[in-house]
């Protein structure tokens, strides 16, 4: 049983102040977002009307505080045929950016998060040398390598 | 001659070399004139957004701003860049709060935003500036009996694309300009996992995964995409997929200005098949050397 | 003007309404320091009979000649009040209202700014009714003929109601056949009455009515007058058949070699050029199809004139326009099924085993074209069907509203699917609404039956199959809402539980009718939930679902209601018309008929002996278009004199 303490009323009227969040009110749970979602095919945990659900009962620590928000592949999916046109991955993002500026992450991993385009870019680079300077052979595992080396703090959050 | 804004965003730059050099190449024989838009910055990028959304809007607003002044259609190749900046474009203009917010900001830079400016994706521009018939009677070297996988990703259709998000053709009309058979893909626009490769490596291979299998099982020789990250994660993480999921898969993944190049009868070596890393040598061994011929004819 | 206006004011508190935040204290005791004001009072609710009978009283008693109501909108209450006036002696027109309370007490938080604002309200009032004149409102005999346009459920019951009192009338139907949406269907919920057994009676009842002139293939192409006496011209399309003389024998048909899909069996049958749409049809008369008609495009064939025995068959047939004159109109056209093809995902039209709800209505059916067997497409029998609810319905990307019909629909077909076959039956809804009589026991009768309910909306339907079980069916994904996980549901058919939507042509119908629409698309009615029949023109009604989406039940009773009115007004036998009117000052009339060009009633009309223009005034309705424009300012809006009007505008002004 879950109980329901620290039930924060305000929450769902601040997420659809956000731009892209007005329509969250609306949402009839119908699931649809959940049904077409690449990442919850995957990883069944992440579950977009959950998550919506979650935000209108006022959820905000559980939200807030859960790795679940840092899922999304903002691919729009979810967006695109949404009935009640929530805007799931603009709600998403502020989900994100609410989360950094409460603090419920750590300063260094709203950093690498920032930084993930230039780690990909890099790693991607050292990839296609390797390729050009003809060490295919050793390429197999090297991304894994250079990402985890690249990304440590990423998997601890707070 | 069609005159265009050109933004090449940092991938192009970096690691999607190829996809610069070819877009480059084949923008002369399609009449286009592709401007580098001067002093042009970083397009505020998905993961950016996540964690500092007033930054990035700002960010790209900085681009679009700049581009305004040169009164021509902002255009860009890569999907991400095009998303966000398309996106930071109708939020400033939805939410007037915003708009002023980001008004004042850039006015501290001594710049201003009016929000004029049209982001187009490379692809729609030619699919309708450049045209489908102007492109097929400059093809000298057809791609014929090619089996090309059209890959669309998220951000050329969603949130704001100019082709049906669940089902889009234009890439497919493309393919078979050049003479190549585009084959069917059901996944065509489903996510790639996009920067979540980077945090989320194992979810992310899921999705590739699943996107190699349905164009391998689909007869396709090569996938055709329209977005750097796309491109990285089908091409550089298809070893590790290959070892996670205990598969095979050898399938070049390359931009589709490169396989438009090589229809144009530009020399390969000009359109950058070098620094893909699947080599699509051996699946376009045939047209290779046509286009060297056509070439040096 | 006759005598020195004697004014009374009643400020109304409606409750709380307007006392709450007006002063009506101040407001009462300022009317009262108004000119020619001779009372001024305040009652709680002066709607009522108490509050009535107070204005009365003070008119008689008093002798007022003008009175001022300031309470709600004059379209709650204008004619309850001119009413109260009339009944004590007054003409309606020596009454104005003054609105403080949609347009000031609850508009305004302010009290302070409120009462203000209700001041200006009542001095405009006053000021303006001081100017007032007693109009004549004349009455013209209303004719009792009716027109009924559409022939489905709707038009059919509205039809027989009214010919049933012995009136006539005229019913116009588009298609070769009455008998609408509803003919098609198999079975109606929830009592599963077969909805051809029950329909046909009456439509063989509106065939033989002597009161009743059936038009069908037919259309209204212009609609002029007004309430009581409209002029309509009705378009008789060519069948090319000659009704007289055919006699229903089917042998043009039967040896007719060209074939189309058929309309009537929603695209999955086929019907022949020349045809009768359906066995059942009336008039039992058949039509050709010019588009799929040979002859017609290369001048040969002619089968259907050589087996003709009565010699009906008239190529030569040309479309007839006719005239009629009626007194009311009921509108019935009905409903749009919505196309689903738009939604890529669900794969209609890219999979032949993907249909809609009509279509299966018709596969159901023993008189359709699989003779009422439901199976795949090549004929094999289902292990599995899904059905999809809210196809287009409840979906801001198609139609937001709720369509009301679908989830029961939806069980019915669950009903005579395992009633017909051994399939799996799932229902993949979004909530159920099975709100009418005997519609939740028909939903716990279905669920007893076994059908499955799947809680969520189908993200797609897919042939890419992820293993064995899977090959060669058709995948639907959905999140199970209740079970929190998504699921893949392989199933053989899947059915497609489309909207109802308004007639592709419901924009230039509401304009041929002089009628609005609401948001959605529908006819509007006067008000939604105590005028849900009636327009805002007079003499019009709207009935069945090209006013809303409805089910049987309610289109019965709804057009059952639209005949009431008809009746109601046919047997006073006479309508009042409106008394505001233009008139023109013949000594200022320049003769230059700018107005006549620009009256849209056509109620202007030329004096060559004394070069003047003259109004009609049972036609005149006070638009005011005339007065606007006559650059003499020769014409006079009664009712709305310039004196008046700048009257007005000073008290709110000052």
């Amino acid at each position: 049983m879950i109980t329901l303490n620290n039930l924060d009323t305000k929450f769902k009227y601040e997420v659809a102040e956000e731009p892209g969040g007005e329509n969250i009110k609306l949402c009839f749970a119908c699931g649809l977002c959940t049904a077409g979602c690449p990442v919850s095919e995957i990883d069944p945990e992440y579950n977009p009307r959950r998550i919506i659900h979650m935000v209108l009962l006022g959820m905000r620590e559980e939200v807030l505080s859960s790795n679940l928000i840092w899922l999304c592949s903002l691919c729009y999916t979810c967006q695109a045929h949404c009935p009640q046109n929530v805007n799931f991955a603009d709600v998403m993002k502020a989900l994100r950016n609410m989360a950094v500026r409460e603090g419920y992450v750590h300063p260094s991993f709203a950093n690498r998060i920032k930084d993930i385009d230039t780690f990909s870019q890099r790693l991607r680079h050292q990839m296609v040398s390797s390729v050009v300077d003809r060490k295919s052979e050793e390429m197999e595992l090297e991304p894994a390598k250079l990402a985890e080396e690249a990304l440590k703090g990423l998997k601890t959050k707070v | 001659m069609k005159y265009y804004s050109y933004f090449p965003g940092c991938s192009l730059e970096a690691t999607a070399v190829a996809y610069g050099l070819s877009t480059k190449a084949i923008s002369g024989p399609l009449e286009m004139e592709l401007i580098e838009l001067e002093d042009w910055n970083c397009c505020g990028s998905t993961p950016y957004s996540s964690t500092e959304d007033l930054e990035a809007i700002c960010i790209a607003a900085r681009n679009l701003a700049l581009a305004e002044k040169t009164g021509l259609d902002l255009v860009t190749p890569c999907s991400s860049c095009y998303c966000t900046l398309s996106r930071a474009n109708s939020q400033l203009r939805e939410y007037p709060e915003l708009r002023d917010k980001v008004r004042e900001i850039l006015a501290a830079a001594g710049l201003e935003y009016k929000g004029q400016v049209r982001v187009r994706h490379l692809a729609e521009v030619l699919f309708n500036d450049i045209g489908l018939e102007f492109i097929k009677s400059k093809v000298v070297n057809p791609l014929s009996g090619l089996k090309v996988a059209p890959y669309y990703g998220c951000q050329l259709v969603r949130p704001t694309g100019f082709d049906d998000p669940e089902n889009p053709q234009s890439l497919d009309l493309l393919i078979a300009t050049l003479g190549a058979e585009a084959t069917p893909f059901p996944l065509k626009s489903r996510c790639c996992g996009g920067s979540l490769i980077i945090p989320e490596m194992d979810l992310a291979l899921g999705l590739i995964h699943q996107l190699l299998e349905s164009a391998t099982t689909n007869g396709a020789q090569c996938v055709a995409t329209v977005c750097p990250l796309c491109q990285t994660n089908l091409d550089a993480y298809q070893g590790i997929v290959n070892s996670k999921f205990k598969t095979r898969y050898d399938l070049p993944v390359l931009f589709f200005t490169q396989l438009l190049g090589l229809a144009l009868g530009i020399a390969p070596k000009e359109l950058g098949f070098d620094k893909n890393i699947i080599s699509a040598e051996r699946v376009l061994a045939p047209f290779t050397t046509a286009a060297r011929s056509v070439r040096e004819t | 003007m006759e005598d020195k206006p004697r004014i009374g004011v009643y400020v109304c508190h409606c409750g709380t309404n307007i006392s709450a935040t007006v002063d009506i204290d101040t407001v009462t005791s300022y009317a009262r320091s108004l000119d020619s004001v001779v009372v001024a009072k305040d009652y709680r609710f002066m709607c009522s009979d108490p509050g009535q009978d107070l204005i009365k009283q003070d008119i008689r008693e008093l002798g007022l000649n003008r009175v001022v109501v300031a309470s709600c909108s004059p379209l709650m209450h204008e004619a309850t009040f001119r009413r109260v006036c009339e009944e004590a002696g007054l003409n309606r027109y020596l009454f104005q209202m003054a609105n403080i309370r949609e347009h000031c007490s609850w508009v305004t938080e302010n009290g302070k700014e409120a009462t203000e604002k209700a001041k200006a309200l009542i001095n405009a009032a006053v000021r303006r009714v001081f100017y007032q004149e007693a109009l004549e409102i004349p009455e013209i005999p209303v004719n009792p003929n009716t027109l009924i346009v559409g022939g489905g459920i709707a038009g059919i019951q509205a039809a027989l109601e009214i010919a049933n009192s012995g009136n006539k009338v005229y019913l116009v139907e588009r298609e070769p056949s009455i008998g609408g949406h509803m003919i098609q269907l198999d079975k109606t919920f929830p009592t599963l009455d077969c909805s051809a057994c029950i329909m046909t009676p009456k439509m063989s009842d509106v065939g033989s009515h002597p009161d009743i002139e059936l038009m069908s293939y037919s259309e209204v192409e212009e609609v002029s007058g007004y309430v009581g006496n409209f002029k309509v011209r009705v378009r008789k399309k060519a069948r090319y058949v000659d009704e007289k003389k055919c006699t229903s024998c089917g042998v043009c048909q039967e040896k007719c070699p060209w074939k189309a899909p058929s309309e009537f069996d929603a695209g999955i049958g086929e019907r022949k050029a020349i045809y009768i749409p359906f066995p059942q049809a009336v008039p039992n008369i058949p039509v050709i199809d010019t588009e799929t008609c040979v002859y017609f495009k290369t001048g040969k064939c002619r089968a259907c004139e050589k087996f003709c025995e009565a010699k009906a068959i008239d190529f030569e047939q040309k479309d007839q326009y006719i005239e009629l004159e009626v007194g009311n109109i009921i509108v019935a056209t009905g409903y749009d099924v919505f196309d689903p093809s738009p939604i890529i995902q669900y794969g209609y039209g890219r999979y032949d085993n993907v249909i809609t709800g009509i279509e299966f209505e018709r596969m159901c059916n023993a008189t359709g074209p699989t003779g009422g067997n439901i199976v795949l497409k090549g004929g094999s029998a289902p292990e599995s069907i899904a059905i999809i609810h809210c196809v287009g319905s409840r979906d801001e990307h198609y139609h937001a509203y709720c369509s009301r019909v679908c989830c029961m629909y939806a069980l019915k077909f669950a009903h005579l699917i395992k009633e017909k076959t051994d399939a799996e039956v799932y229902q993949m809804y979004i909530d159920m609404r099975c709100f009418g009589k005997a519609y939740e026991e028909f939903y716990q009768r279905i669920a007893e039956e076994g059908v499955k309910f799947v809680r969520g909306k189908v993200s797609e339907v897919t042939d890419q199959a992820i293993n064995e079980e899977e090959k060669g069916k058709l995948i639907l994904v959905v999140e199970d809402t209740l079970l929190g996980s998504v699921i893949r549901v392989p199933v053989d058919i899947v059915i497609l539980a489309t909207a109802i939507e308004a007639r592709s042509d419901a924009e230039q119908v509401a304009r041929l009718f002089s009628i609005s629409r609401s948001a959605d698309g529908f006819f509007l009615e006067r008000h939604p939930k105590l005028d849900p029949v009636a327009t805002m023109t007079d003499g019009i009604q709207v009935v069945g679902c090209c006013q809303g989406p409805k089910d049987i039940p309610d289109t019965v009773a709804q057009a059952s209601a639209g005949a009431a009115r008809v009746l109601a007004m046919i047997s006073k036998g006479k309508v009042e018309l409106e008394g505001i009117t233009a008139v023109v000052d013949e000594e200022q009339c320049s003769g230059c008929k700018t107005c006549i060009s620009l009256c849209p009633f056509n109620a202007i009309s030329f004096d060559e002996e004394k070069k003047v223009s003259r109004i009609n005034e049972a036609l005149c309705k006070g638009c005011g278009t005339c007065v606007a424009a006559c650059p003499s300012e020769a014409i006079t809006q009664r009712h709305f004199t310039t004196e008046q009007i700048m009257a007005e505008l000073e008290g709110v002004l000052v």
